[in-house]
């Protein structure tokens, strides 16, 4: 798949940070991010590409970073997240939302990449029971540049 | 929007020249009632608008889409400092109205006082502002929505506020035939809310404004301290390249690009600062907000995102407000991952939440514009604040924890839940810093002080640039200080009063 701004690496983080922290199955909902990748990466690459050049390029360098960074900071261990499995992505991030400053803050940067496109499907919104009050105007055309 | 003659970016076939009266740069709050008051007395306006024009049919209620569609970077605007406070603006025809709460506050009297009493605004008076209170509230259909549409969150609060002998009261609206879509910050859906771009924007269209989306000011254009113009290149929405350019010749020019950006235009070019204040003093209101997790359904999301309101606090500058947030801008204020995050999500419908913003003391600072964003902004809350900011916390707890909520989120990295009350005591001693919060903004305000003292404010009371004759900045920048209240109506008041001001001196430009 392409996309519009990310790469097929930091499509491949972004996946990872988002398996992590909502992996598949438990006792509340099945789905996992990892399976509707295909359906919410490309969401999150188009808020990204409406982003100014340097955010866009901190945030997709950060990818980078983290990807290696995390693992060696946080769990000493230097297998980049990419090829961690989501229990050990999810203990990972487990472990950095209860660290102390600014470790809590820097988990911020996977919910902002992931929860707006994730809970913005249908089957997510269907999984949690989410429906909005009302349909979309009639004369709903589509989004606008 | 109906038969409105906006042009936008599709309609551009080369250069753009225009002269005119005045020349209006932003159509939120402050440019679209200079507009359009303007034009219905006749005079000749041209407006620009650096975003595009949207409607309810661009409008899908998805957080995600829309804020890449209709807010600033993606929703991406911050104040750098510690914490990074988020500060969404709106970028489009209507601006930030187009993707605010609705929420309609006056001034606060004793804001008025404050500002003639220490920040050298004698001249100012409260009864001198009431018509104009009056006025923009008519224009945009101020109303106090019913219960069932204040929604379920406000009952709870009601609930739990009577049973500590508080009181919470409803928050008026600018709406027509609301029916609690619950998407106000996103497009309202039915196309209830009264913003810019469905009232005033049209009506200055009508009376003969030229109104120019995707056009992007760049140089005010000054000759012997004189506003001559503005110029500036149409800007292409997909693509955010410059395309034609755009000049208008006029000689008044009101900049109501926003508390953020028009200081930061200024500063670029180095204009209207021999105060040195420009760009100074930025207030925010920094909100938090607390979620708490109920036995009953709530479904919070099916009615106004701002229902409540309670001001037993506001005397300590605390002013609590409700808000409800779609699940994937609200996991973001929820602490969790794997198994803990899904519970909560799986439980959104039992979420109940309400929401605080402060009238802060602490002082941020608007740099000019570079690297491609249209403003830089550092703001640091002060320890002070982030004393009143845990006060906020704990009080909203406390009610959710009356009116029967399991465990409360308090958005603080060093003690996100609380489960009880015995917990809620401990949270009002433990040792909290500025940075343990998870701050957002969405009133940022005082970057172009207005006072009568040339040496120590940007604006005069009338918002005319003390140093160039002809600029008008009728946005939120000229505020001294927080109004602890949402500003939509104080910016959209003095607007209408520089407009007044603008028509009975044309005749002096």
């Amino acid at each position: 798949m392409s996309y519009r701004c990310l790469s097929k690496k930091e499509a491949q983080i972004i996946k990872a940070m988002g398996s992590g922290i909502i992996p598949s199955g438990g006792s509340s909902f099945e789905v996992g991010a990892a399976e509707l990748s295909e359906k919410w990466l490309p969401r999150t690459d188009y808020m990204l590409s409406r982003m100014p050049f340097m955010t866009r390029f901190g945030l997709r360098a950060i990818c980078h970073v983290l990807n290696y960074g995390w693992p060696l900071v946080f769990m000493r261990n230097h297998r980049p997240m990419t090829s961690m499995d989501e229990r050990e992505l999810t203990e990972m991030f487990h472990f950095i939302e209860h660290s102390p400053f600014p470790g809590p803050l820097s988990i911020l940067i996977v919910k902002v990449l992931v929860f707006p496109a994730f809970y913005g499907l249908d089957e997510v919104k269907d999984a949690i029971g989410y429906h909005e009050k009302f349909p979309n105007s009639p004369d709903f055309e589509g989004l606008k540049d | 929007m109906g038969a409105t003659m906006i042009k936008e970016f599709k309609d551009y076939k080369g250069n753009i020249d225009e002269v005119a009266d005045v020349c209006v740069v932003g159509t939120g709050a402050g440019g679209a009632v200079v507009a359009k008051e303007l034009a219905q007395k006749g005079l000749n306006v041209v407006v620009l608008e650096e975003g595009s024009s949207f409607s309810t049919r661009n409008f899908n209620q998805d957080p995600g889409d829309m804020m890449a569609m209709m807010y600033r970077d993606s929703g991406a605007t911050m104040a750098l400092g510690l914490p990074p406070a988020s500060i969404t603006l709106g970028k489009g025809i209507g601006g930030t109205t187009t993707i605010n709460s609705a929420t309609c506050f006056r001034t606060p009297e004793s804001v008025i006082d404050q500002w003639v009493k220490e920040y050298d605004c004698k001249g100012l008076e409260y009864k001198d502002l009431v018509p104009y209170f009056e006025r923009v509230e008519d224009e945009i259909n101020v109303t106090e929505l019913s219960e069932d549409q204040l929604g379920n969150c406000y009952k709870i609060m009601k609930r739990g506020s009577s049973r500590l002998g508080l009181e919470v009261t409803p928050l008026k609206h600018n709406v027509k035939n609301c029916d609690g879509a619950g998407a106000c910050q996103w497009g309202c859906v039915k196309g209830a809310k009264q913003s810019m771009e469905i009232t005033y924007v049209p009506r200055a269209d009508k009376a003969g404004a030229r109104i120019y989306a995707n056009c992007r000011a760049e140089k005010l254009l000054v000759e012997s301290g004189r506003v001559k113009g503005i110029s500036g290149h149409v800007m292409d929405p997909s693509r955010g390249k410059m395309r034609y350019r755009v000049r208008v010749r006029s000689k008044i020019v009101c900049t109501a690009m926003g508390t953020l950006i028009t200081p930061a235009f200024l500063l670029r070019q180095r204009l209207a600062n021999t105060s040195g204040e420009l760009g100074k003093g930025l207030t925010i209101h920094p909100c938090g907000r607390v979620v708490a997790e109920m036995d009953e359904i709530v479904d919070g999301h099916h009615a106004v995102s701002q229902g409540g309101q309670m001001d037993a606090y506001s005397a300590e500058g605390i002013h609590m407000e409700g808000i409800f947030i779609p699940p994937g801008i609200m996991a973001m204020a929820l602490p969790g991952v794997g198994e803990e995050h899904k519970y909560l999500a799986a439980h959104y419908r039992n979420l109940a939440a309400f929401g605080f913003l402060i009238s802060d003391t602490t002082r941020g600072r608007v740099f000019p514009a570079m690297f491609g964003y249209s403003f830089l902004a550092w703001y640091s809350m002060n320890q002070k604040d982030a004393e009143l900011f845990r006060k906020g916390v704990a009080y909203l707890a406390d009610i959710f924890f009356a009116a029967g909520a399991k465990r409360v989120f308090t958005g603080c990295y060093s003690m996100p839940v609380l489960h009880s009350r015995d917990e809620l005591k401990a949270f009002n001693a433990i040792k909290i810093r500025p940075w343990h919060f998870d701050v957002m903004a969405f009133h940022p305000l005082g970057t172009c002080r207005m006072g009568n003292d040339p040496r120590k404010s940007v604006v005069d009371l009338n918002l005319e640039a003390h140093d160039i004759k002809g600029l008008f900045i009728p946005d939120g920048s000229p505020f001294p200080t927080s109004l602890g209240v949402n500003p939509q109506i104080t910016i959209m008041s003095f607007a209408n009063r520089t407009a007044d001001y603008i028509a009975e001196n044309i005749g002096r430009y």
